[in-house]
């Protein structure tokens, strides 16, 4: 067979024969005729499952490679996806951009192929059934992608968005996911391949319900996550959104405002503010962020009381530093919710985890009629009935975040960042706290406020010699620190 | 209709009552005539297809044949209804009748024109069936006929 020969997309392999072309086609023509049931390429995991074993190590330091021709398939499967990842529905959308993009991934697929005929030349019985099942599968991939890509990109309808990934776009459609669905989703926050119900572990499992929303928990390759399904409308009458300006209505936004705020926490090197983005389940698309640990404040304080817990210093000094690092957070987020409900709160020995939860509240519109109106709206924080979070600038701050504060250019690492995510005003919103941080950091680095060492800092006159823990709890701090408000008697 | 021409002549000058002439209802019964067999032909070549769409071997081995089979329920009614049919079996053949008829004939056309899914019908059926279907080209082909044996008559 020649090279030319080989390389012509072959006939649909016997895995999904028993669907038939025609019916697909009759899909355009006669209502109620359902997707064919489709999956995603195999992975090198499902491959190495059904081989019962990975592939072995290199010996003597990388000197004799072992299991050559099997990393070799993996790394061509890995090639696939970093091609169905590069690009997005508008890039293949762009004139000539779809050939391009077609062109690319069968080139890969053939690699696939490829590598799996070197294997099963050295390889025989089931281990090379195994690799055999790949090539099916992957020919079954490469026969679906062009009418996959035809629906994705089909003019008449509306059409999911164009800053959605194609990994992510085949996903959505494998899952059902309408346009309409992803109304107030950033494309290119979702990792729709990677996290959904194919995906996942199994069936996900209530686990909480707020006032805005309840979360499941889901897990994928044994990984905990909270799901949260994006709500195309707040039915809460809660205030805050209001005075926000938060189209509360028509589009909260709430999952990019969430993943704006991990974001913000990446670039400060801020752990408290959870890593998020979009994924599917159970048929939805929602917003899935890292499980935190530990219980909320609320929780662990009803069956006794947090006070009752001996935190070692080291302990008590993580904490004030992560709950610092939190403020800082609030206040450049514009959150308004920080109550002792929304973050949690891990103690282990000196270790001490705090995750910010419930980040909907967060970037205010500084063009909203709400905000213009009232001018305590507009402050930095706000000032509104409602507001949960600190009504202060951060009393203090660790070195580590204010010096990050400090480095960032807005314009140039923030911006880029939040865009398709938050709206223009919202951005705008944004940079102006994030102007008011950086002068407020500058200030209290002049004045002694910015802290190394929270075991061992003192504050100067006019409270000289207090402690971290004194000084975050001095008279009248109750709304100039979480600690002070949160943790009073501790 | 009064058969004396003097008569006639006198009810229409007198009480502006317009008779058809006898070329004009002629011409109304072969044009209802001509509509009625397009629309058998279209109704039976749909009728066809239904069955050559669910006797196909691909379809049939299809899991989803049963989505099919209840979906195809609706083909027969994928035709556009015409409303000049029945004025053309009401006869008449006066000359505002025969103008309404050719406005409602030409307002199906434009029905017909827009009827996104039976194009995508016709494709599928010539495409993916291999068994060309031109309901189209049946009906139009019968209102152009229409159209030239009303204009002749009046």
């Amino acid at each position: 067979m020649s090279d030319t020969d080989r390389r012509k997309p072959r006939r649909q392999s016997s895995s999904s024969s028993d669907f038939s072309i025609i019916v697909d086609d009759l899909q355009g023509v006669l209502d109620g005729i359902p997707d064919r049931p489709s999956k995603g390429l195999m992975t090198f995991e499902e491959l190495q499952a059904k081989f019962g074993a990975k592939p072995k190590k290199d010996r003597f330091f990388g000197l004799k490679k072992m299991s050559v021709r099997y990393k070799a398939i993996g790394e061509k499967l890995q090639a696939v996806k970093d091609t169905l990842t590069s690009a997005t529905l508008g890039d293949i959308d762009d004139q000539g951009g779809r050939q391009n993009f077609e062109q690319l991934l069968n080139a890969r697929l053939d690699e696939v192929d490829d590598a799996c005929a070197r294997y099963q030349k050295k390889h025989k019985g089931s281990k090379s059934r195994a690799v055999q099942d790949l090539r099916d599968d992957a020919q079954r991939f490469r026969d679906e992608i062009p009418r996959a890509l035809d629906k994705l990109l089909g003019g008449e309808e509306a059409r999911l968005p164009d800053d959605l990934k194609v990994d992510s776009a085949l996903a959505a459609q494998r899952a059902g996911i309408k346009p309409a669905q992803m109304r107030g989703v950033s494309g290119k926050h979702c990792e729709f391949a990677k996290f959904n119900d194919e995906t996942s572990d199994g069936p996900p499992v209530h686990l909480a319900k707020g006032n805005v929303n309840s979360v499941q928990l889901v897990s994928h390759g044994g990984v905990d996550r909270v799901f949260k399904k994006e709500q195309q409308t707040d039915t809460s009458r809660a205030l805050a959104p209001q005075f926000m300006g938060i189209d509360v209505k028509n589009n909260p936004r709430y999952g990019n405002r969430n993943v704006a705020g991990g974001v913000l926490g990446k670039m400060l090197g801020a752990t408290v503010m959870p890593d998020s983005k979009f994924a599917i389940s159970n048929g939805e698309v929602g917003l899935l962020m890292d499980k935190a640990p530990g219980k909320t404040l609320q929780k662990l304080i009803e069956p006794g009381d947090i006070d009752d817990i001996a935190l070692s210093p080291k302990a008590l000094a993580s904490l004030q530093k992560q709950l610092m690092d939190m403020e800082a957070c609030d206040l450049l987020t514009g959150q308004t919710d920080r109550h002792f409900g929304n973050y949690m709160i891990d103690v282990s020995g000196d270790s001490v985890t705090v995750t910010a939860i419930d980040n909907d509240f967060s970037f205010p519109d500084p063009d909203s009629d709400a905000v213009n109106m009232n001018p305590q709206y507009a402050e930095i924080p706000p000032k509104f009935y409602g507001m949960n979070s600190i009504r202060s600038l951060p009393a203090l701050l660790s070195r580590e975040i204010a010096g990050r504060i400090l480095a960032i250019d807005f314009n140039r690492d923030l911006a880029p960042e939040y865009e398709g995510l938050l709206t223009e005003p919202e951005i705008r919103g944004a940079r102006a706290r994030f102007q008011v941080m950086q002068n407020h950091v500058r200030q209290l680095d002049q004045n002694g406020y910015i802290v190394d060492n929270w075991e061992t800092w003192t504050a100067p006159p006019p409270d000289d010699g207090m402690t971290a823990t004194a000084f975050l709890r001095r008279d009248g701090a109750e709304n100039k620190s979480l600690f002070g408000r949160d943790f009073d008697r501790l | 209709m009064p058969d004396d021409i003097a008569q006639r002549t006198w009810v229409s000058r007198v009480l502006g009552v317009q008779f058809a002439s006898r070329t004009q209802s002629s011409a109304f019964a072969a044009a209802s005539q001509r509509w009625q067999q397009a629309g058998a032909l279209a109704t039976s070549d749909l009728a066809a297809f239904k069955a050559a769409l669910l006797a196909n071997s691909e379809v049939k081995a299809d899991p989803r044949l049963n989505f099919v089979a209840a979906s195809a329920i609706e083909i027969p009614n994928m035709l556009p209804r015409s409303t000049f049919d029945g004025l053309l079996r009401k006869g008449g053949g006066t000359p505002e009748a025969t103008a309404k008829v050719l406005d409602s004939v030409a307002s199906y056309r434009r029905e017909l024109a827009a009827t996104v899914r039976l194009g995508k019908l016709e494709s599928f059926a010539s495409g993916s069936l291999k068994t060309p279907l031109a309901l189209r080209k049946t009906l139009t082909d019968a209102m152009d006929d229409i159209e030239t044996t009303l204009r002749a008559a009046a």
